[in-house]
């Protein structure tokens, strides 16, 4: 029982090796004099005062936050809804799970292009609000994946004799059917605001001259010969991702217990 | 089990669809004003006749491409009007703006291979009374594009060359053929320039082909040289001073205004006019028609005046049209990559728009980029 | 009370069909017409002066795809894509099959952090390889191997980015495998090779399909890390349509895009004949 699995729980170790060997290096580096070369050339915090300093930066910063924020309550509305509508309905749900497979597996890049293409030609101004909706449009497939996988394991006796005792379509909706699904739907909302923070395809494909995201603005920075503060910036971005997934299982935590 | 009042969840819904809209709208005010729209000032019934020289020049330029003043003096030099620069994204943005919205534009600053398009596009205006084009020297007139200078007018040019670290290469080059050879002995240090015109026209020019040269055999010949140094590149960027400046590249092909600017971070990085000859590009104003060309010709002839035009390169530090231009800084003329010698310049030629065979030139710089 | 068997369907009762439409207008209207406009825009050519793509019906854009200029990079993408799927599959599974049989906290935390690094934007996880790739960065210190803009670069940020995706679904798929299963072929005294590949892989084996499917079909649409660390040297498929497809080059943007959903219809169909092989076992 010792012996095997040695393998396998190496090969575990050896990912996760090369799953954070980078972001450490990342890390040490934003805190190197020079951070472009690999010798130690003393401990400093300029470059983070650097990237506070960048004005571009913090507006950057201020366009990710509004656009996921928008975004993911964009999504959580729209997939709970269609999640909620397919729940006893074969049909429904198998689109529902159609239309959300294409858009997951599919490379997002094809959608952007897409989009990029049209947009002129229908008339529209590239723009915050073009992003807005290719990123609700978008990222409600995962909601829906998420919310639908719940939505379906649920307990339809409990509606039943709601609807028996004479409650309302929308009684038992706000009553029984969201609560039971307000994990998934918590959860949701904190993937999708991840996603749209992290988008590239949809926003750089879609944005108008002063919507620079700040995943947007790491891509663009990195293409040229580096800045030593972008180091910096990666670093901040690391926490904010460690973050974020630490409020996610905080709250996820915080769901189960009281459900 | 904790059910979401109904009041919560419509206060939820109440708030967040407003507050949704209201912030999604709230950029609207800066997509006006990156330029989806004109600022004609002149809007409310009358049009302006071709005559009066106020209202809004819209005017598609690389950002900051100008003065530090220079469209503050125009509106003060010319009350009731204003200059609204709209962003230069690229070419190809810049043809379809013109296609679409002419008359929404008024000036555009354009390039060989961009005023041919616009030609062809029937988008032009002849440029009105511009007595300051006699500042422009005549090397830099009389161009394949527009003989006459009826609606170009000139002003700045560039060209490609070679940057390198003295510190960092042995022998240093000084022509083309030497980059090429030279480049696989500093495998993975050579930076090649992004930008299809400048590295194809140049290779033409090494091989001693015409520029421009859509005939099969030169294209191969072309993708032959590029292929094979490929490999050796470091990157192909825009910014290939900064790599070569910052030693990731010892030697590059690049502008004359990017090498400039790596000469002043960094002295041991030399800018060379190769031996051959270069090919650049000249760029100038052209005025789109609409019911705004004599104003529009005022700012042309404005941003070429003596004082203005001064104010533009020392700037940008970019090579200029007017090289009796006083005002010009010292340093610059001084420069040899921006004041080029008279052989540099008589050896010089421009990149233009190859009409209908374009698409075999940009064909063998897609197999290149795709190699 | 009357009897619960003879009521109508509760769909009935708690019609709420409509609410699926906003979602729905959106997938066509977002997602799905402009990928159909692409298609459309793939049989066509770009006017040289005007830029406009007239469509003439032309099969040039996929004759320059599949044979010509742009083969290298149609043979690049599905070249990476394919060693980035194997490269999965041979790391991943065995990763989480160890995942799958931890248990209690170190499986908790062992899964923690291999979902972490998702949190982290994906941008910045690319480009942190590139400090450790670069010339006098720890790699070329330790190998004297120059791998920053080249293919091995882009291979590996693809490797490492794709991973954890592949690594949760798989995860999922090995732990539903139930531990009475594998404990009565060791109590049978199957030896631990042969309880792997006859009775814990084939009942996984739909999950860790999908997997590797999903990490196909989308590393084949893969732009920012060969944009990162390819140097402008290593175009792909996603680098084209991400610079160029949405301009003049919409043609050769809509051959690729049916190349990919081609490549998604494919996929799915890999997926369902996995599923069906499984269902049929079981």
């Amino acid at each position: 029982m010792r012996e095997r699995g040695r393998v396998a729980k190496a090969v575990l170790a050896g990912v996760l090796v090369v799953l954070y060997a980078p972001l450490v290096f990342l890390v040490v580096a934003s805190v190197n004099k020079n951070p472009s070369s690999t010798d130690w050339q003393g401990f400093t915090t300029q470059w983070y005062r650097k990237a506070f300093d960048d004005v571009s930066l913090r507006r950057s910063v201020g366009v990710s936050i509004r656009l996921a924020v928008l975004a993911s309550l964009g999504a959580v509305v729209v997939g709970t809804v269609a999640a909620i509508a397919a729940r006893r309905s074969r049909l429904l749900g198998r689109v529902n799970g159609l239309f959300a497979t294409v858009r997951v597996a599919t490379p997002e890049i094809i959608i952007a292009t897409g989009l990029a293409a049209m947009l002129p030609v229908v008339g529209f101004a590239f723009g915050f609000r073009p992003m807005l909706v290719a990123h609700v449009a978008y990222l409600s497939a995962y909601v829906l994946l998420i919310v639908g996988a719940r939505a379906a394991g649920s307990d339809k006796n409990l509606e039943e004799a709601a609807l028996d005792l004479g409650a309302s379509k929308w009684q038992v909706l706000r009553d029984i059917v969201l609560p039971d699904l307000r994990p998934a739907i918590i959860s949701s909302a904190l993937l999708a605001f991840a996603f749209s923070f992290d988008d590239v395809a949809l926003s750089l494909a879609l944005r108008g001259p002063n919507d620079t995201t700040v995943p947007i603005y790491i891509f663009s920075a990195v293409q040229r010969s580096v800045t030593p503060s972008i180091h910096a910036v990666g670093a901040l971005i690391i926490a904010v991702g460690v973050a974020i997934f630490a409020v996610a299982t905080l709250v996820h935590r915080a769901i189960v217990r009281t459900t | 089990m904790q059910p979401i009042s109904r009041r919560s969840l419509f206060a939820m819904a109440a708030v967040a669809t407003p507050l949704a809209f209201l912030a999604a709208c709230g950029d609207d005010k800066k997509e006006g004003a990156s330029g989806s729209t004109p600022g004609d000032t002149n809007a409310g019934g009358s049009t302006p006749g071709a005559g009066a020289l106020t209202g809004t020049v819209n005017f598609l330029n690389f950002t900051g491409w100008a003065g530090p003043t220079t469209y503050a003096d125009f509106a003060a030099a010319f009350p009731g009007a204003t200059v609204n620069e709209i962003a230069f994204a690229s070419n190809d943005d810049t043809i379809s703006k013109a296609k679409d919205r002419a008359g929404d534009i008024d000036v555009v600053l354009v390039d060989g291979t961009t005023f041919p398009r616009l030609t062809a596009l029937g988008v032009l205006a002849e440029m009105g009374d511009v007595p300051n084009m006699s500042l422009v020297a005549d090397q830099y007139k009389g161009n394949s594009w527009d003989p006459t200078n009826a609606s170009f007018a000139p002003t700045d040019h560039g060209r490609t060359g070679i940057i390198y670290r003295k510190d960092l290469v042995t022998t240093p080059p000084t022509s083309w053929a030497e980059f090429f050879e030279m480049a696989p002995d500093y495998s993975g240090k050579v930076a090649m320039l992004d930008y299809q015109g400048s590295v194809m026209d140049n290779v033409l020019v090494m091989l001693g082909k015409p520029v421009g040269s859509t005939d099969e055999a030169d294209l191969a010949a072309v993708l032959d040289v590029l292929t094979t140094v490929k490999p050796h590149l470091l990157a192909i960027s825009t910014e290939v001073g900064k790599a070569v400046a910052a030693g990731d590249a010892v030697m590059a092909m690049c502008d004359a205004y990017d090498a400039q600017l790596a000469l002043t971070t960094n002295p041991d990085v030399v800018f060379v006019d190769p031996s051959e000859g270069q090919v650049g590009y000249l760029e100038g104003l052209a005025i789109l028609d609409g019911p705004r060309n004599a104003l529009a010709s005022a700012f042309v002839n404005f941003f070429l005046e003596q004082a203005n035009y001064a104010a533009f390169i020392n700037n940008v530090a970019s090579p200029y049209v007017q090289p009796d231009n006083p005002d010009i800084d010292a340093a610059l003329k001084a420069s040899p990559v921006i004041n080029p010698s008279a052989d540099v310049v008589a050896k010089l030629s421009y990149h233009v728009f190859l009409g209908e065979d374009q698409p075999k030139f940009d064909a063998v710089w897609d197999a290149f980029k795709a190699a | 009370m009357t009897n619960r068997g003879n009521r109508p369907h509760d769909a009935t009762r708690m019609k709420l069909g409509p609410l699926v439409v906003p979602d729905w207008l959106l997938v066509v209207i977002v997602c799905l017409v402009p990928v159909g406009y692409m298609v459309t825009r793939s049989f066509g050519r770009a006017n040289p002066i005007t830029l406009d793509i007239e469509l003439t019906g032309t099969l040039d854009p996929y004759r320059t795809l599949l044979s010509g200029i742009y083969r290298p990079v149609l043979v690049r993408s599905l070249g990476l894509a394919a060693i980035t799927v194997t490269m999965c599959l041979l790391i991943g599974t065995p990763a989480a099959l160890a995942l799958s049989r931890l248990s209690g906290r170190s499986r908790t935390l062992a899964l923690v952090a291999v979902m972490l690094p998702s949190f982290v934007s994906f941008t910045v996880r690319v480009f942190a390889w590139q400090g450790v790739l670069a010339t006098g960065g720890p790699v070329e210190s330790l190998t004297g191997a120059q791998l920053l803009y080249r293919p091995p670069a882009v291979l590996l940020g693809m490797i490492t980015a794709y991973v954890p995706l592949f690594i949760l679904p798989a995860y999922v798929a090995l732990a539903r495998v139930p531990r009475s299963l594998i404990e009565a072929g060791a109590d049978l005294g199957a030896r631990h090779w042969r309880q792997l590949g006859t009775i814990v892989l084939p009942l996984a084996m739909p999950g860790v399909v999908t997997g590797a499917v999903v990490v196909g079909v989308l590393s084949l649409g893969e732009f920012i890390v060969p944009t990162v660390l390819g140097g402008g040297k290593v175009l792909l498929l996603g680098n084209i349509l991400a610079e160029r497809g949405a301009g003049r080059d919409q043609p050769l943007g809509g051959a690729i895009t049916v190349f990919m959903l081609l490549s998604f219809a494919a996929g799915g169909v890999v997926v369902a004949i996995f599923r069906r092989r499984a269902a049929r076992h079981a």
